[in-house]
């Protein structure tokens, strides 16, 4: 099972624990003690079973080596000319890469960096 | 059971079935005697099944470390036996020098560590013949992290095995607290493992970068083993600019470089500044560009030693401009705010010279730090 699939059962197990725990507190305050106290079980049981599963879709989507996209950036210093295309192997900056195709001088690397991996906005941080 | 039946006529309790209350009762005996007798060992399993989780984590990282550096190798000439090689190379170590009498102990050190880059640089050219010798640097450094990552893996273990056998709950509580930094450094070295195999600038190069950036387009020359100089005017004063010879992953010999001009200059210099970069705190900014007093070079100190030495003996002012970012950053391909704090630090290095030097005046800049990718 995907690492997304066992967190999408995992939150469907978190929900239906807290739906049955609900329903124990209800059914304890109409006076059913027994029936409330098996559902709490039962409940208890789907939470540890929602956080195994939490737990096991955190390891399979566990990535041991990141790769960053990076990117060249080329300039021309005669006619300011710039491009950034992705980085190739053999790259460095302050090389050598032929002539500009607006003003025929000779160009090269000016920077290489990465660039940031997508992610979601986040609220900014609390100043401290 | 019928002599516990006046309890149910107890305020609170009219109509409640008695093997309810004998099994809460029971159930709340129990609960109690687990947690009472049982509640280090659930403690102590709990932590180890979250250690546990980490170092098969670590192991995963090692394992893709060691399959990155024989898939290069292999690139680059490596024979059948290249795995072996690797498996070989990744468990080096180097014996510190003998303290108890620290007189000289800087030098036995520097010794040691040259001949250990000697020995490294020499076996990966065993193993990768087709390598240049730019190559060379670059997968000395990617078998470097690949080693760095295999002995964070061995030492985790060793702890968290050591804590499974004896139970003891300090030895596993102070490794489950430590997890959070280990797993912190662990990831910047598996980072750092595409940058070297690729040959990308990393975070650390960034005091390169400001040299190499005020040296370009200028006739350099070599000072000391893989470090390069260039005469560079800058806002009327003589700087002598001096970084680690680029394109391949190389530090150089800053400390012996700044000592070797220092001595040719005499008395000429008016100060030194070093720009490098600076593991940044939390809640500080990435790229941020601050001044400092002193010598700063990193790494494990013997050039630092060299130029502090040099700074009663000549009576020559260091100073320092350090480039804020994480330890991740430091190893990982450069991020864009390093390269845009790159500008940042060279006019900081402008303001600072007209405000310890005049015009005419002669002084040394040294950008410390790997410079890989960046030329000069």
């Amino acid at each position: 099972m995907s690492a997304r699939a066992r967190a999408f059962l995992g939150i469907v197990l978190l929900v239906a624990s807290i739906a049955l725990f609900a329903i124990a507190m209800f059914t304890a305050l109409s006076g059913d003690w027994s029936t409330s106290m098996y559902m709490t079980l039962a409940s208890l049981v789907l939470m540890t079973a929602s956080g195994l599963l939490a737990a096991s879709s955190a390891a399979a989507a566990f990535v041991p080596v990141r790769a960053f996209e990076v990117k060249t950036e080329i300039t021309c210093p005669s006619c300011g000319l710039r491009e950034v295309r992705s980085f190739k192997k053999g790259d460095y900056v302050f090389k050598e890469v032929g002539e500009c195709p607006r003003c025929g001088k000779g160009r090269y690397i000016s920077s290489i960096f990465r660039e940031e991996e997508a992610r979601k906005a986040k609220p900014p941080q609390e100043e401290l | 059971m019928l002599a516990l039946a006046p309890l149910s006529l107890l305020p609170g309790l009219e109509g409640v079935n008695i093997m309810d209350l004998i099994f809460y009762a029971i159930f709340i005996f129990v609960s109690m005697a687990i947690f009472t007798l049982f509640g280090q060992r659930i403690q102590v399993w709990r932590l180890l099944s979250q250690v546990k989780a980490s170092v098969r984590k670590l192991k995963m990282m090692r394992d893709e470390g060691r399959r990155i550096a024989v898939e290069r190798l292999g690139e680059l000439g490596g024979d059948e036996g290249i795995a072996e090689k690797v498996d070989r190379f990744i468990e080096h170590f180097a014996i510190e020098p003998e303290s108890m009498d620290p007189a000289g102990v800087v030098w036995k050190l520097e010794r040691i560590l040259d001949v250990r880059e000697q020995k490294f640089l020499d076996e990966v050219r065993r193993m990768a013949p087709k390598a240049s010798d730019e190559e060379v640097h670059n997968l000395e450094g990617l078998l470097e992290a690949a080693l760095a990552l295999n002995e964070l893996y061995k030492i985790v273990r060793h702890y968290y095995l050591l804590g499974k056998r004896t139970a003891s709950l300090f030895i596993i509580a102070q490794l489950q607290m430590l997890m959070p930094l280990i797993m912190k450094m662990a990831r910047a070295y598996a980072d750092a493992l595409v940058a070297f195999r690729e040959g990308q600038p990393i975070g650390d190069g960034i005091g390169a970068l400001v040299a190499a950036k005020l040296m370009h387009g200028k006739p350099f020359k070599p000072l000391v083993r893989d470090t390069v100089m260039a005469e560079v005017e800058l806002d009327g004063r003589l700087a002598y600019v001096i970084k680690a010879e680029g394109p391949g992953a190389k530090v150089g010999k800053p400390g012996e470089a700044v000592k070797k001009l220092l001595e040719e200059l005499g008395g000429e210099v008016k100060a030194v500044i070093f720009v490098d970069a600076a593991i940044k705190l939390e809640g500080e900014k990435t790229g941020e560009v601050v001044d400092g007093i002193g010598v700063a070079i990193g790494g494990p100190g013997v050039e630092k030693f060299k130029v502090e030495e040099l700074s009663l003996k000549r009576r020559v002012p260091f100073y320092s401009i350090l480039i804020k970012e994480d330890v991740s950053e430091a190893v990982s391909p450069m991020k864009k705010e390093l390269v845009e704090a790159a500008d940042g630090a060279i006019e900081r290095l402008k303001e600072l010279l007209s405000e310890i030097t005049d015009e005419g005046d002669k002084v040394i800049i040294v950008g410390v730090g790997n410079t890989m990718g960046i030329g000069q």
